[in-house]
């Protein structure tokens, strides 16, 4: 993750042109600011991986965010008071009137009621965090649970809940393609997680289902695919123009630019982990222009 | 050498903040405070620089939500009656600091302030700041821009299908309505990208948004000018990223220009220094001591030992903070233009509210430098469409997902504090979206009901709400505001469910949360 820090396109070959350089320089100076948090949140992502990581999740290198038990957070990498980024502290300005200040009592035109505990039907929801989490949310109906035990007959007994996260990266899941997958261990009562998938550019499917003691899972929904954001410089450095005003689209115009680049430096960037498919991070890859 | 163009961008938003069950409602400061100390001075600042002829070109987002602000005729009420009695109190307080040296010339200011407040809003555009606004935009000093229908995050509301086509076809509509024509450009709420929501701005015939620093960092194929030159998407809009340099000049705790120490103390205010029974008239009904706006303490140091504010003293430091910030950005566009072989622009995007109401003597330093861009011709101030206008031709690439929120992503938009909003947003999200297209024509209390419940769940997906649980302020409020529009939705899609409409409790409803009064719940489908 320490990649982050300083732009991989000073150090780039084929960016050794002018232009390449000297924006690289601009960028890098840009990328420190925004790369001062990144790395804060790169610290505190391993941090709380650290600390909550249970052994199951730590054996199948997913960070455990949170723990069913009541009242407990997932993981707060908020900042302290003493690291407030100054942005925010602007945009918090706006609603600050004093120090904690009360609702107004008897507040006459708020609703009494509270929101449901549960909408009756089997979902479970994949959200982007950040490069390296992802955020899943979850409703099994009791019904739909008692039908899996049902179906899971003698190896019913002794069934566990699990989260089965799947890297889908380029690929339409059917269920039984992906590149890899892992499973997460749910406690009872749990009905979301955070998943340390490390992984920028990727996308990921997760699946909750019943696994039974014999190894066989059923799974009960799944998510919506996600891709985590990139995290680093693009290594594709096509260069094609479009103009705008016209909505054609010129081809590639700069001898060089265009030039494919050398595999090792695909990798150069070093927040993405060199093993196992996919191999390529380039999840954003555009559309071709007809 | 080319000319670099420099582009201020002001966002400007509040979340809907309406009670017209409470005469004195405490979150309904939040607009008045905004107005009193950003959006009026803004206007004040280009009014003056056009009378003195200074070319001058901004771009400003004003959000759907404080367009629907800044038109009701409650709230216009409710903020002349905020603004005369804040009159009254600096006039009392011109009074009291008459034989205090220190204090009365601050005091003198805060009163000629506000009487001028109090004649740009009343005297001079018969409470209609839109107009004011408008007419700005027709005489060319601004470029105004929309954002999303309630500034929703709209990565995160994406698993609904329709919801953030939805979010962005009223934005254009309001916008339409409001000022006339077609918005050029597009503020993403809090930045917040995600590849392919391009195509939806590009579906209304938008042309341009902006993204963080990395969203253009990380684009692919990797952008040759970096943030320093537009990017075009697939769907043929326009992708600008912000400058990392002047951002951090302007918003960085150590380096910033707003933490001098000769500027204006946010924090230490009248309204918890006086004597309780003398500002009790000036705080909300609950009693408890609030700001109030007249702040008479410079920044100082780090320490509660704050010394008197001087306007003299940093009106010279915001004069030698603009020419700073100047010559930073011309030394900036001369090794650019070494690099590039075209002009390149440098897009400073701010929350409007910065200026005025967090940095008070923001507006001045920004009227500073547009004053002295108009005498530095290696620079020209300029708004994305006169760039795009003049640079047609664009690399291909697609901006990296990101936000310009802490860390770069959606953190603080996704975080313990606030997680489980998003299955009741969801949910209720799905609900009325089946129910709305259950619905190709409607008689006329149907449609009323649905399009009253899309108001209701607009408001419930306002990124304001999230934020505030996450970075702890009015969290009660935060939770309550969710919670209420959730349940107002979801009561209103059992109604109609059951074909039981309740006309009285859906009058009641238009009346509170009364915004977007042309939608029609035909744009969720």
């Amino acid at each position: 993750m320490q990649a982050r820090r300083g732009s991989p396109l000073l150090t780039h070959p084929i960016a050794a042109g002018t232009i390449h350089d000297m924006i690289a320089e601009g960028l890098s100076a840009g990328l420190e600011l925004v790369g001062g948090w990144l790395d804060l949140g790169g610290n505190a992502v391993r941090r709380v991986g650290a600390r909550v990581l249970d052994p199951l999740a730590r054996l199948a290198g997913w960070g455990r965010a949170k723990r069913a038990a009541v009242g407990e957070r997932p993981p707060a990498d908020k900042p302290s008071p003493g690291e407030t980024p100054p942005q925010s502290q602007v945009e918090e300005a706006k609603y600050y009137l004093g120090p904690a200040h009360e609702p107004a009592a008897g507040w006459a035109d708020r609703e009494s009621g509270e929101l449901p505990r549960a909408y009756g039907r089997d979902r479970i929801v994949l959200l982007p965090r950040d490069p390296w989490w992802v955020f899943t949310y979850w409703e099994i109906t009791p019904a739909t649970r008692v039908q899996a035990l049902r179906a899971l007959g003698t190896e019913a007994e002794g069934a566990r809940e699990l989260l089965r996260v799947y890297d889908v990266t380029f690929i339409t899941f059917t269920g039984d393609n992906a590149w890899r997958s892992f499973d997460v261990e749910l406690p009872p009562g749990a009905d979301h997680w955070y998943l340390n998938v490390g992984r920028p550019a990727a996308s990921y499917c997760v699946e909750i289902g019943l696994a039974s003691a014999l190894g066989r899972f059923l799974p009960l929904a799944r998510s919506n695919a996600v891709t985590t954001p990139r995290a680093t410089p693009s290594p594709d450095t096509t260069v094609r123009w479009v103009d705008l005003a016209a909505g054609s689209v010129q081809e590639t115009a700069r001898a060089g630019d265009a030039t494919p680049l050398p595999s090792a430096l695909t990798e150069s960037a070093g927040a993405e982990p060199v093993d196992g498919p996919p191999r390529s991070s380039d999840a954003h890859t555009p559309r071709r222009a007809n | 050498m080319p000319q670099a163009s420099l582009a201020f961008v002001l966002h400007a938003h509040l979340p809907f903040v309406r009670h017209p069950a409470h005469e004195d409602f405490l979150e309904e400061r939040w607009l008045a405070e905004a107005i009193t100390e950003t959006y009026i001075p803004l206007l004040e600042m280009l009014g003056a620089l056009a009378r003195d002829r200074v070319p001058v070109r901004l771009t400003l987002s004003l959000s759907p939500p404080l367009l629907a602000m800044l038109a009701d005729h409650l709230l216009r009420r409710r903020y002349l009656r905020h603004l005369d009695r804040l009159v009254e109190l600096a006039e009392k307080e011109e009074r009291r600091t008459r034989a205090d040296e220190r204090f009365h010339s601050v005091a003198e200011m805060y009163l000629a302030r506000f009487w001028r407040a109090r004649t740009i809003f009343l005297d001079e555009w018969g409470q209609d700041l839109i107009a004011a606004f408008r007419s700005c935009q027709e005489r060319g000093l601004v470029e105004i821009i929309t954002c999303a229908a309630t500034h929703g995050f709209l990565p995160l509301l994406a698993v609904t299908p329709g919801a953030v086509r939805a979010q962005i076809e009223v934005a254009v509509a309001e916008y339409r309505r409001f000022l006339g024509r077609t918005p050029e450009g597009f503020w993403l709420p809090e930045c917040a990208y995600e590849p392919g929501l391009d195509a939806e701005l590009a579906r209304l015939g938008v042309r341009y948004f902006f993204v963080d620093t990395h969203g253009i960092a990380h684009a692919t194929p990797r952008p040759v000018y970096g943030v320093y030159a537009p990017v075009a998407c697939d769907s043929g809009v326009a992708a600008f990223g912000r400058d990392p340099d002047s951002s951090k000049q302007v918003w960085s705790a150590e380096e910033g220009y707003p933490g001098d120490s000769w500027y204006r103390d946010f924090y230490r205010d009248i309204g918890f220094d006086l004597d309780y029974d003398y500002v009790r008239p000036y705080l909300p009904p609950t009693g408890q001591r609030i700001l109030t706006g007249l702040k008479y303490h410079r920044i100082t140091g780090k320490s509660d030992m704050k010394e008197a504010y001087e306007v003299a003293r940093a009106r010279e430091r915001l004069e030698a903070h603009a020419a700073d910030f100047v010559e930073a950005r011309v030394r900036q566009a001369a090794w650019l233009a070494r690099a590039m072989d075209r002009p390149p622009i440098i897009v400073c995007p701010y929350d409007a509210e910065l200026f005025g109401h967090w940095w008070f003597e923001g507006p001045w330093w920004l009227e500073a430098v547009l004053r002295r861009l108009a005498t530095t011709p290696e620079l020209r101030a300029a708004s994305p469409g006169d760039d795009l206008a003049r640079h047609p031709t664009l690399q291909r690439a697609t901006p990296a997902a990101s936000t310009w929120g802490w860390k770069g992503y959606n953190e603080v938009w996704l975080a313990g504090e606030n997680d489980w909003l998003y299955r009741h947003l969801h949910a209720t999200a799905d609900r009325l979206h089946a129910l709305c297209r259950s619905y190709p024509s409607a008689d006329e209390r149907t449609r009323r009901a649905l399009t009253q419940a899309l108001r209701e769940l607009f408001l419930a997906q306002a990124s304001d709400w999230a934020f505030m649980m996450s970075r702890a302020t009015t969290v009660e409020y935060a939770v309550r505001r969710s919670k209420d529009h959730l349940l107002r939705c979801q009561e209103l899609c059992a109604q109609i469910e059951r074909g039981a409409v309740d006309d009285l409790r859906l009058a009641q409803l238009e009346d509170t949360d009364n915004l977007f009064p042309t939608l029609d719940y035909r744009v969720f489908v």
